[in-house]
Formats: C-alpha cells, structure tokens, sequence
C-alpha cells in the first residue's frame, strides 16, 4: 500500500497532499457540531487517509473525492452532526466558486469554443470570429498583394492573437497587425492609406464632456450632443478621405502642412453655393414639396417656409457658405400691397426661418434693393413676373416694396427681438455700386446697414463695379459660375489652401524665384486633389438616391440647381504676409513699395499657374484669399512643429499666419494704410473680403461708413468689405 | 518793392483719416496751431497756446502724405486752434486744393475778415463754425476769453449768406448755457443748412435733453442732428423722416 502523496484540485492541477488541511476541516466540522477535541480530529484524518491510500493506491485523488471521503468517515464514524456541517460547508463553498466562474468567464468568446479570437468592429457594431479566410480575402481583393501573400499575412497575424493571448480584439488592431505583417514582407504599400478612420479616446472624450480645448463650439458654450456627433463624425470622414480617398500625394501636403483641403469633414459635399428664393418658386430648389412651379410663392409666408427648407437641404450638403441671393427681387412681388406692418412681420419671419441650427453655419443673406430698370437676367418665371413689376406698370411700387422690405430685415436684424442669438441670425450683404449710392431708396437700405454696423452687427458689402468683374463674383461670397444666369447654376465645388509662408521659409531670404517655383509644385498637387475630388462628386451626382442628388440632377425633370460642370474649384492662399516677411524681412505694412510690389507680384503669379492648373485639368480655378483663421491656425502651428526654433524667432508671441493676404491683424497702422496695403491685392483674387473694424464713436455715422464704402467702391480694387464697429 | 508773403502757418497735427470731421466723408484732418478763445472743454487744449514749443510737422511732409492718399480722400479739413489767425491760412488753401481735393475750414467765427476773404476766394468748400452759446455775456464765459459778439454774429450772417456749404456746431456747456438758451442759439442760426448738436463731454445734460432742444427748435433749420444719433434728423428737410438721405459726395 503507497501512501498518498499528491492531489489534483479542480483546474488539473497536482499539488502535495497535506493531511493537515485534512486534520483542520475535520477539527473545524467537530466544532460546529458542538465537539472541540483536537484527538479525534486526528484520529479520524488517519482513517481517511487510510481509507485514501486503500482506495487510490494507483492514483492521484482529486480534490472532490478527497472530500467525499471525508464525509464517508464522519459518517461511519458516528460524527453526524459534524458530517451534517462539512456538507454544508462544502456546498456553499461550491457555490461560491461557481459564481465565481461565472462572473470570470461572463466575457469570454461564446462564438465558438473557447480557442476562438473574436475581433469587435466598433464601427458596424457588432462582432465576429476571427478568419484567417475572410482577412486574407480582403487583402487580395485590394489588389496590393497577391492571394498567396495575403493568406501569408493573415496567418501571422493570426499567430499574433494567440500568442497575444487575447480572448478579443478590436478590428483597429488587426488592421494595424495587417500592416507590421505587411512591412515585414518589403510590401511596397503606403501604410497611411491602409489606416482606418480611428479616433482616439482622448478625442471622443473631448468632444462628449467638452474636455479642455478640442470640444465642439456650440452657440452659448453648452455641450449640445448632436454637436459632437457631427465634429465626431467629421472627424473619422476626414480620417477616411486622407487614407482612401484622395491621392497620396495631396494626402501627405496636407497632413505635412503644405496646404489645406477644404471640407475633409464632408467629401462628397460642395464647398459652397447661392439659393435664390426664385428657385423655390421655380421648383429647382431641395426639399421643396410643392406639386407645380410657383406653389411655394404664392404668398410672402410661403415663400419663407419654403426658402427656410431649401437654405437646410442646400446647407446639409456644402460644406462652407451658403448665400440666398436676390431677396428683395423674389420678395417685391408679393408684398407690393401689403403695410409696413406685414412688411416688418414678413422680415421677421424671414429672419427665423433663416437662422442657423445649434452648431451649424450662418447663410448670407443679400439684401441688396431692387434698382428701377435694372437689367434683369432673370428668365425664370417667378423672376419674369418681378422683373414686370418693375420695368412694366408699377416700377416705383415694386422698388419700393423691395426697399422696405430689405429696410425691415435690416432693422429687425438689428433689434433682434424674438430671434435666436445674433451668432446665428443670417449674414446680411448688400451690393455697394454706383447704381446703388445714385437712388435714393437704395442708398437708404446702405445707410441702414451701416447703421446695423454701428449697433455691433456685422454686414458684408460687395463691391459691384460696372466694369470689371462680373456681378457673381463679388456679390456672394465663394465664386459661384453664372450665379444670374437663366441657366443652371455652378458653386464653388471645392478649395485647397497653399500655404505661402511655409513655402517661403523653405525658400529663404531672398530667394523668389526658388519660391515661386515651389508654389508651381504646390499648384499642381492642390490641381491633383481637386481632380479627384471631382470624380468623387461626379460619382455622388450621378448616384441615384445620392446625397447630392437633389442639388445636381434636377427634381421631376426640372432643370438642376446646380451645374457640376460650371463648378469652380478654388485655390485658396493664406499667410501672404509671413510669406513676404520671410522673403524680403519686411511686413506688408512695415516695408515701402518694394515690398507691396512682391506681395502683388506673388498673387498674381499664382493667378496665373492656378488659371493654367484649371487649363490643364479642364475645370473652373479661381484663386481666392483663405480668410478662415481656424486654417491659418493649424498651418501656423504645423510650421511650428516642423522648424520649432526658427519660427520663434521669426514669429515671436504669434500662434497663426495673418490669413489670406491681411496685414497683421495688430499692425499699428491706421485704417487708410491696411486699406492701401490689402486693396491691390484684390485685382487678381475672386474672392476676398477686406476686414475693417472701426471704433464706433470715429466711425462717422452711417454717412461715414457708407462714404468709406463708395471710396473703396471707386478707388479701388477690393472685391468685398465687412465692416465691423468695436 | 515786393512785400514778403506772409509765413504758411505752423502745422502741429495731421491725423490722416477721419470720417467724423466732415460728416459724410473721408477727410484728412490738419491742425494748426493756436487759439484765440480758452474754452474750458475744449477738446484739443494742446493746440490752444499760439507759442508753441514742441515743434511742427513740416509742411511738406504733411503735403506730401495727403498727397500719397489723395485718391481715398475727398477733402481736407482745416482745423485748430483757430486757423483764421495765421494769416498764411490762404495759401496753405489753395496748395491743398492744388492736390485736388476740396477744404472744409473749422473755425470759431471770430474773425470774419479773413472768412470773408477765404468765401470770396471760392477756396473753401465748406466751413464748419462753433457757437457756444447765446450771443450775450455767457459767450465770454463759454469760450474763456473776451471776445467780439459782434464778429461773431458777422460770422454767422456771413455763412448764412454765403451759397457754399455750411455746419454749425453748437456744443453745450453744462452750467453755463442753459436748456432755453440752447434753443435761442438755434432760433439765431434760423435759415441754417446744417447744425450739429453736441452732447456735453460728462454726458450731462444728457441725449435726451438735447433731442428735446432739437425737437423743439430744429424746424428753424434744414437739417438738425445730435451727434451721436446721426441717423435721427430735426431740421425742417427732413419734415418727419427719422432717416434723412444725403446726397453723396
């Protein structure tokens, strides 16, 4: 007979066997039915573990059979209430170590069995087993590497999970073990492109509770959801479009800071694009259910709920401005014989309906008046009937219509009583020309808007000039090709930024020509990303159900609202003047002509090898001044990153380019000398808007601002100004 | 022999663009030294000494910056001090006028001589005249210094008469001019094409005190405004109109 010497537990284990424990589960039984006697204990362990030798001479007990013996003995021993309590005890302790594992294995893969890796795509929500197929199929279908190659690769990432260990993997990781497998095997892939749109936590976190900086900016500072679920969401598209969707090459420029592409968030929207209530009425406009052209214009109220809808479906899918142009022509109309009460009620309404929703972007809204005998190129039939009005029986009463009414929706703008906050009230504009400042009513509408001016409004006032450039151009914003035209109409379908300090530093002192080659390089990558922005729009268009759809394939067979084919395609530029620093170490505003004449000179070099790029890649190119200072921002601190110490040195204390082709915003100049030094760089831009802010009590009244605007209007070249009042 | 030509007067400030000095338009301002009133709120007292001690900008330099931005300017303001004292004020006219651009000359109306000579001369286009007060002894309180009520009141027919364009700017002097006071000034400055209303600089009396004072006696004149609420015309043109429409420039 062999003594015992081991002892299995319940994982499989094998461990010494100690009659000791065996002594002390027995003392303690004796103890809870009312017996201490530390003798018996003994005694009785020495005939369980007798009996234990006796029965398993050949094996090892497991850890259960070594407890039934117990029992068998207190039994037979006459120990009843001690067996009675060892079994209780057993029990719970049973059951305990069952909750246990179940708690333990609550996780665990219950796809299969348990050697299974189950991969978790956080993206489709849901989840899945592993397949060394399904990955290796993936991969091939690519076309970057062979089948054989792929099975080879889907096999070492397999073997990774299990040597890993892990039970579960998100699909990130096993993209991302892909593509270590992949740089093992000398695959020649861009890896960046391979990456899936993934945010980090701290970026979701941001966003959710508003963490630090990065949180999504909502009117009035509260941390509206649907806010950060479009900043999310923008930000794993953008995420996508540099990984898939655009060319390495223009990719890389943008992530290195080279440029800027515009609207990443959103790669299959518009840039931006004009809305004229008239397309309402004519029925070309989105999301208007009207049965028959000219339903929604039968009365001013109707015409508003109906633009209010249209201004929301073009908006969903541009990216930047969105203007609604020709509103007192649409409006003149139905309000010839309506009071200045109804008129106010009407601005009011107009107003309402075309605020921006919490988070999203302000429209433009042209309020320039209608002028008596102006020319119209209206040919649509709710523009017909205006044009009648005003050219046919009642030209003063239809003028005069659409003056008062542009007069409401400019007072009411400015009291703003009853309206959403000012940040998301519409933009107004109004045209500033010769024609405008000669009549009487219109130049009453202009003095009102600077009086809105001078009550902290912000107003946009193109510059119309009867030669030059054309009316669509200057008047709303972001070109938009043949905005008056009967035909349908173009939007600026897209915009890449060039960022000229960058490139200049590159360059260094001096060195123009080096630079101006540099910026032809850039030209070309920004014509590059706008060619294959294109036949993603093109694709989209032409997508039945696609989400451009109702703006480019015309509803019911009606003319289309807008024109891929006239699109234009925008080359912004940003930091003119750290780029004129860095080459001749003078600012725009410091530096005398010498200096003026290299700014111009560079702008309108580009102008020049952006209308070639748009030659060459047969579509529309404007080069316009990239005023947005969230970009300027991101270049700036891109540059930074790359020449740490010397943008310290040449950028003390700064933390973005001055955008577009300003002068710094700081520049301890007067009003006349930023006004000299930005103005002739307009000549060769499409788009630019010259920024003045005035203190209010120097600002000379309405009559002070509007005799500003006719200088700049016959002076000068600048294409649009806002004027701002501090 | 020839008589040497009086000295062009001693520029002691440019400031190279306003739109508040000629209502309207984008002027140049300069500014010569010396004045022969002490008003206690005045707004330049810098410019009230006519010895002056920290030197001039030199005249070509401010000729030659009016010059650069002549092409955004519609005139020049004339302004002081009291410009009328230097006898070069003519020259120094018509070397401004000879840039092309038209002169607005601000003056206190104390000497009404020169003014004549200068509207004789079609030089000036414009000429915006201060009154402070009633003419009777209050005058000489308001401006603190004698001064001649007659030429003042000689000033004053003379621009009502004169076919050119005119302002009056009646600033009111708290403790000094009383609210029926104003009132009469405007009544004198009946027939007026232009006067300006100025609110005094503590704020009290306040906008409202002197848009009663507008409301009452602005049909006297043509256009009356209160500074500061340029968009609201009294004046007998404008009729009920709370936007009055200009003719631009």
């Amino acid at each position: 007979m062999r003594r015992i010497a081991l002892i299995r537990l319940r994982d499989g284990e094998t461990v010494p066997f100690e009659q000791q424990r065996i002594r002390d589960a027995i003392e303690r039984a004796l103890l809870a039915a009312g017996t201490e006697n530390r003798t018996l204990a003994v005694e009785i362990a020495s005939v369980v573990e007798l009996f234990l030798e006796k029965t398993f001479s050949d094996e090892v007990p497991s850890t259960a059979q070594v407890e039934d013996m117990v029992e068998k003995v207190l039994m037979d021993t006459g120990h009843a209430a001690a067996a009675k309590a060892f079994i209780l005890h057993r029990d719970r302790r049973g059951r305990l170590r069952d909750a246990r594992e179940a708690r333990e294995t609550r996780f665990q893969p219950t796809l299969f069995d348990h050697r299974v890796v189950v991969v978790d795509d956080g993206a489709e929500g849901r989840s899945a087993a592993f397949s060394r197929e399904r990955l290796a199929r993936t991969m091939a279908a690519d076309g970057t590497v062979t089948r054989a190659v792929a099975d080879d690769v889907a096999a070492g990432v397999e073997s990774r999970l299990r040597k890993a260990g892990v039970a579960r993997a998100p699909a990130s990781l096993v993209r991302s073990l892909a593509e270590v497998e992949l740089l093992a095997r000398d695959v020649p892939l861009d890896l960046r492109r391979r990456g899936g749109a993934v945010l980090p936590a701290e970026r979701l976190a941001a966003a959710l509770y508003r963490k630090g900086t990065g949180g999504p900016a909502a009117p009035g500072g509260a941390p509206f959801p649907a806010v950060a679920a479009t900043e999310l969401g923008g930000a794993a598209l953008r995420s996508h479009a540099l990984g898939e969707l655009l060319p390495a090459e223009v990719a890389r420029a943008h992530l290195d800071g080279d440029l800027h592409v515009h609207g990443l968030e959103l790669p299959a929207a518009l840039y931006s694009a004009a809305l004229r209530p008239g397309d309402v009425a004519a029925g070309t406009a989105p999301g208007c259910a009207a049965r028959a052209p000219g339903d929604a214009a039968r009365s001013a109220r109707r015409l508003t709920a109906s633009l209010g809808r249209a201004a929301r479906f073009v908006g969903a899918a541009v990216t930047h401005d969105v203007a609604v142009i020709d509103v007192p022509r649409s409006y003149a109309p139905l309000l010839v014989e309506a009071d200045r009460e109804a008129i106010q009620e009407e601005a009011w309404h107009l107003l309402l309906e075309t605020s921006a929703d919490v988070g999203g972007r302000r429209l433009a809204l042209d309020l320039t008046p209608v002028l008596p005998h102006a020319p119209s190129s209206a040919a649509e039939p709710h523009d017909a009937r205006v044009a009648h009005d005003v050219r046919g029986d009642a030209p003063d009463r239809a003028a005069g219509a659409a003056a008062a009414f542009s007069a409401a929706v400019l007072r009411a703008h400015a009291r703003r009583e009853g309206l959403p906050p000012p940040d998301l009230l519409p933009v107004p504009t109004v045209t500033v020309s010769d024609r405008v400042l000669e009549s009487p009513a219109a130049r009453d509408v202009l003095r009102l808007a600077a009086e809105a001016v001078l009550r902290g409004s912000s107003v946009v006032f193109p510059l119309e000039r009867e030669t030059g450039r054309g009316r669509g151009d200057a008047r709303h914003g972001p070109p938009a090709a043949g905005a008056s035209g009967a035909r349908p109409r173009g939007a600026c379908a897209g915009r890449i930024t060039l960022n000229l300090a960058r490139l200049a530093r590159r360059a260094g002192r001096d060195r123009v020509e080096g630079f101006l080659r540099a910026c032809d390089r850039l030209v070309d990558v920004a014509a590059l990303g706008h060619s294959a922005r294109r036949e993603i729009l093109a694709q989209v268009a032409a997508a039945s159900g696609g989400c451009l759809a109702p703006l480019l394939r015309g509803p019911r067979g009606r003319a289309p609202l807008y024109d891929l084919a006239e699109a234009t395609w925008s080359f912004g530029i940003t930091g003119l003047n750290e780029a004129v620093q860095l080459l001749s170490g003078f600012e725009l505003h410091d530096g005398d002509e010498t200096v003026s004449r290299l700014a111009r000179r560079i702008v309108s070099y580009v102008a020049l090898r952006v209308k070639a790029a748009g030659a060459a890649g047969d579509f529309v190119a404007t080069l316009d001044a990239d005023e947005d200072p969230a970009v300027a921002r991101r270049l700036f601190a891109m540059d930074r990153s790359e020449a740490p110490a010397a943008m310290a040195e040449r950028f003390p204390g700064r933390d973005a380019f001055s955008p577009g082709v300003t002068v710094r915003a700081d520049a301890p100049i007067d009003l006349l000398a930023r006004v000299e030094r930005e103005e002739p760089l307009h000549a060769n831009l499409s788009h630019a808007t010259l920024r003045l802010a005035l203190p209010a009590a120097e600002a000379g009244g309405p009559d002070g601002i509007v005799a500003l605007l006719r200088k700049l209007l016959r002076a000068g070249s600048a294409v649009r100004v806002e004027v701002t009042t501090w | 022999m020839v008589s040497r030509p009086p000295p062009l007067p001693p520029i002691r400030g440019l400031e190279p663009v306003s739109l508040t000095a000629w209502e309207g338009r984008v002027v140049a301002v300069v500014q010569l030294q010396g004045c022969n009133f002490k008003c206690p709120d005045c707004p330049a007292p810098h410019l009230v000494p006519q010895v002056f001690e920290s030197g001039t900008i030199p005249l070509e330099c401010a000729l030659d910056a009016i010059h650069r931005r002549r092409r955004w300017l519609d005139a020049v303001v004339v302004a002081g001090g009291e410009p009328t004292l230097h006898e070069g004020l003519g020259d120094l006219v018509r070397l401004v006028r000879e840039l092309g651009l038209r002169v607005r000359l601000h003056t206190n109306g104390s000497r009404p001589e020169e003014l004549r000579d200068l509207l004789a001369g079609g030089e000036v286009a414009s000429v915006a005249m201060t009154v402070r007060g009633p003419l009777d002894p209050t005058y000489a309180v308001a401006v603190g210094a004698r001064v001649r009520l007659a030429a003042v009141y000689e000033s004053v027919e003379l621009l009502l008469r004169s076919p050119g364009e005119h302002e009056f700017r009646v600033p009111w002097l708290p403790r000094v001019v009383e609210q029926e006071q104003m009132s009469s000034v405007l009544r004198m400055l009946a027939g007026a094409r232009r006067v300006v209303l100025e609110p005094a600089r503590d704020g009290n009396p306040g906008l409202r005190a002197l848009q009663q004072v507008a409301r009452a006696a602005g049909p006297y004149v043509d256009s009356c405004v209160v500074a500061g609420r340029p968009g609201q015309d009294y004046g007998a043109r404008a009729g009920s109109r709370s936007v009055s429409s200009r003719d631009g420039a």
